[in-house]
């Protein structure tokens, strides 16, 4: 008889106990890969160019502004490549529920700025760059509204008001915008700083960050040193880092989510390795006799270890598979539900390769008792035993 | 009728007694139910806790008026020509100097924290009025802020976890430095998370874009918010909206209290689902163990009910041992932690793990479930086996 076949039937001989092991180990996989999909989400540096594009906000936050003169004198610095102002643009569409997230900025700057994140058709870059209330709207927000191109549409400004002391802001939609990356979001919209900030009552010539492009990624983090040396005591001192490193500190202020993460994960594997191996133990005990035979009709000491390592390995995997499958399912469903909240949300190369570290782990922990058990049989021991 | 009790107790304590023989398998049962509870409850207190704070903040006595459909401070903006026409409001009480109104603006500040981490600050602008305006708060060290002066006055939760926020010392924001002044309390509420200064200070040097954002008024009485919110309403041109403090904090809160439900739930309940198939698991193991124990019992006369209720009763003391202990790890480890998340201001609020008694009750009954669930099938088939099945063995 085949060791494989072996180790199959020896599975299958309790369908029910080996189901509830699976089972467990399943659930575990699930909450892990739920939630790493969930973590990725958060993690703004998987943006691409996320590491390389630097930017240079109020040291207070982004929501605090700048004088637009910092753009200028940001430009200056030797390393800088490209570098644009932009201006947040708190907006709604006819209800104050309906909330859009608006930039306002130098658009041939900024469109070269974000070539890796969005994508645009050259007529449209052209038609946008040209108009001066031309609005460049993300796919999915134009078809939410039902915007086209050409279209005229008017924003109501949730703080900013005009020199007439009205809210109301008048565009026309120049452009649309997809993703350049799959599960990007296309929800966004900007607008020209210059048409925004002539009309603006209070606050003009403010901005809430400049992004920056340097030529010598290396010399990037001198660069960003120098940027904040140079406005340490001024009014409104900056700080400037890269996309990546500013989302990072921003998340970490809603919570420590990765611990709060590695946590229940490891709450969850404590559980299966709890289970599976007091399972697994009890069922070399439950075997004695017939390790005895095998042991008798000459099986070596390794090989009936391996027989048993072969055992806990296939459930460990079948859990584990399982797991990941319903974690995919559930991960693209709520991909799809939350794509306007947190776009983004897939299960990466680097999560699978995570649970596969796992599942060695696993085998290694929950097996290692077991099988040294099984190995470990004394033959006038088991046949006696019974 | 007595007697089958008696059978179904005496059954039972031959299954509990044999308990310590099955310890391993037991007590990993009793783990996993104790893990799942306590994943469960971390959420649930974080939700009492956060809802607690923030809700808390807000009184009847006291209310907040901004921009009409704007839900939050945060996009609110009033023109200061209409401000001048609240001091005729009615419904709201007067002080020494005139109507207790206090128009505010809000900024956002880095502060370094005791670790020496750094996190944004809500800095709120106020007027000469905007202790008397609120309630629930009072000074508990040092004085009010001397309007026209950089001077701070700091929430307690505030001064207790930021090294720039002691009392007496000073710090430098917006190219100059401030003084710490005064530290005040507010029960425990998202308000202690602030930073109160001048509002035209804050105006000037902060560069807000709006010169107010919302106005708080002290309530002559708390059914005097009908009396302001009819003479607003009143005046089409003013388009400004009153709520209760307690009624705009109350619905800030919901968001993020449902949010942690959001996740909190689905999590403890597929932990609870991976608990579930350890202790059936378990429950078919002990069956199983025990088979020619029962099969002894049910020759010698005993019923199947009585051999279906010692399983049971098994099943059921591992759940509890299990919750229970999930509820003092718990109780030990979470109770009062405190912890803090991003407010509405997208500025840090602080508060504290709070286990409510009706969260220790839904994850009891979770695991309670897990038991009857996980006790259930193995007691019925041990049950039902045919007998000479069972004795053969």
């Amino acid at each position: 008889m085949r060791e494989t076949t072996l180790v199959r039937r020896n599975a299958l001989r309790n369908p029910v106990r080996m189901l509830l092991m699976v089972g467990c180990i399943a659930v575990a996989f699930l909450i892990f890969g739920v939630l790493s999909a969930v973590a990725t989400a958060f993690r703004l540096e998987d943006q691409p160019g996320g590491h390389e594009r630097m930017m240079v906000v109020n040291r207070n936050g982004f929501q605090q502004t700048l004088p637009i003169a910092y753009a200028r004198d940001v430009a200056r610095q030797p390393n800088v490549a490209v570098s644009s102002p932009v201006r947040m643009a708190l907006v709604y569409w006819r209800q104050p529920k309906d909330i859009v997230s608006a930039v306002m900025v130098e658009p041939e700057t900024y469109l070269d700025l974000s070539k890796d994140v969005v994508k645009v058709a050259d007529e449209d870059r052209a038609r946008f760059v040209a108009t001066r209330d031309g609005l460049l709207v993300g796919r999915a927000l134009a078809e939410r509204y039902g915007w086209k191109r050409g279209d005229q549409v008017t924003l109501q400004s949730f703080t900013d008001l005009r020199e007439d002391g009205s809210r109301a802001w008048r565009f026309t939609v120049a452009g649309i915008y997809t993703a350049a990356q799959p599960g990007g979001s296309e929800l966004a919209m900007a607008g020209h700083f210059a048409y925004y900030n002539e009309a603006l009552l209070t606050g003009r010539d403010r901005i809430n960050w400049v992004l920056v492009q340097g030529r010598d990624l290396a010399a990037n983090d001198a660069m960003a040193r120098t940027i904040d040396a140079g406005y340490a005591n001024s009014a409104a001192a900056t700080r400037t880092q890269s996309e990546a490193a500013l989302g990072r500190a921003f998340l970490s202020q809603i919570g420590d989510l990765m611990l709060i993460v590695r946590l229940i994960v490891g709450a969850a594997f404590v559980v299966i390795l709890c289970v599976v191996g007091n399972t697994l133990i009890f069922m070399v005990g439950e075997r004695t006799g017939e390790i005895g035979v095998l042991k008798t009709l000459g099986f070596s000491r390794l090989r009936v270890a391996r027989i048993f390592a072969g055992e806990v390995a296939l459930i460990a995997v079948a859990g584990a598979v399982a797991g990941m499958s319903v974690a995919a399912l559930i991960v693209s469903a709520l991909g799809t539900a939350l794509k306007d909240v947190l776009p983004g949300m897939t299960m990466g190369a680097s999560t699978l390769a995570m649970a596969a570290g796992l599942v060695a782990l696993l085998i290694l922990l929950t097996g290692i008792l077991p099988v040294l058990q099984a190995g470990r049989v004394n033959i006038v021991e088991a046949l006696g035993r019974k | 009728m007595t007697g089958s009790v008696k059978q179904i107790a005496a059954v039972a304590r031959i299954a509990l007694l044999g308990l310590p023989s099955r310890a391993r398998m037991s007590s990993a049962t009793v783990l996993s139910i104790a893990l799942a509870t306590l994943v469960l409850l971390g959420f649930l207190a974080m939700a009492s806790g956060f809802r607690a704070t923030v809700a808390g903040t807000g009184s009847d006595q006291s209310a907040i008026i901004l921009a009409e459909g704007s839900a939050s401070e945060f996009n609110s903006a009033i023109d200061t020509a209409r401000l001048a026409r609240l001091d005729n409001a009615p419904g709201i009480a007067a002080g020494k100097n005139g109507p207790l109104l206090s128009a505010e603006s809000f900024a956002t500040i880095s502060a370094v924290e005791d670790g020496g981490g750094e996190s944004s600050v809500t800095l709120r602008g106020m007027g000469p009025q905007g202790l008397a305006v609120r309630p629930l708060a009072r000074l508990a060290g040092g004085r009010m802020f001397t309007p026209g002066r950089n001077e701070l006055v700091v929430g307690s939760a505030l001064a207790g976890r930021y090294r720039d926020f002691k009392l007496g010392g000073s710090v430098r924001l917006a190219g100059m430095m401030w003084r710490v002044v005064g530290v005040f309390e507010a029960g425990g509420s998202a308000m202690e998370s602030e930073v109160w200064a001048d509002r035209k200070l804050v105006g000037q040097f902060f560069g807000s874009s709006a010169a107010v954002q919302s106005v708080r008024a002290r309530l002559s009485e708390a059914s005097a918010l009908a009396l302001l919110q009819r003479y607003l309403a009143a005046d089409t041109s003013l388009k400004l909206v009153a709520r209760s403090e307690r009624a705009y904090f109350a619905a800030q809160a919901r968001n993020m209290g449902k949010l942690i439900l959001f996740v909190g739930w689905p999590l403890g309940i597929a932990m609870a689902v991976g608990a579930l198939a350890g202790a059936l698991n378990t429950m078919f193991t002990s069956v199983s163990t025990r088979s020619t124990e029962i099969a002894t019992l049910r020759i010698l006369g005993f019923r199947g009910p009585s051999i279906f209720v010692s399983t049971m009763a098994e099943a059921v003391l591992l759940v509890l041992l299990g919750s229970g202990l999930g509820v003092a790890l718990a109780g030990l480890f979470l109770q009062g932690r405190s912890a803090s998340t991003i407010g509405g201001n997208l500025t840090q609020v602080m508060f504290k793990f709070d286990l409510a008694a009706n969260d220790i009750v839904q994850a009891v009954t979770l695991a309670l479930i897990v038991g009857v669930l996980g006790g259930a099938v193995p007691a019925w088939r041990a049950a039902r086996r045919p007998l000479v099945t069972a004795a053969a063995e």
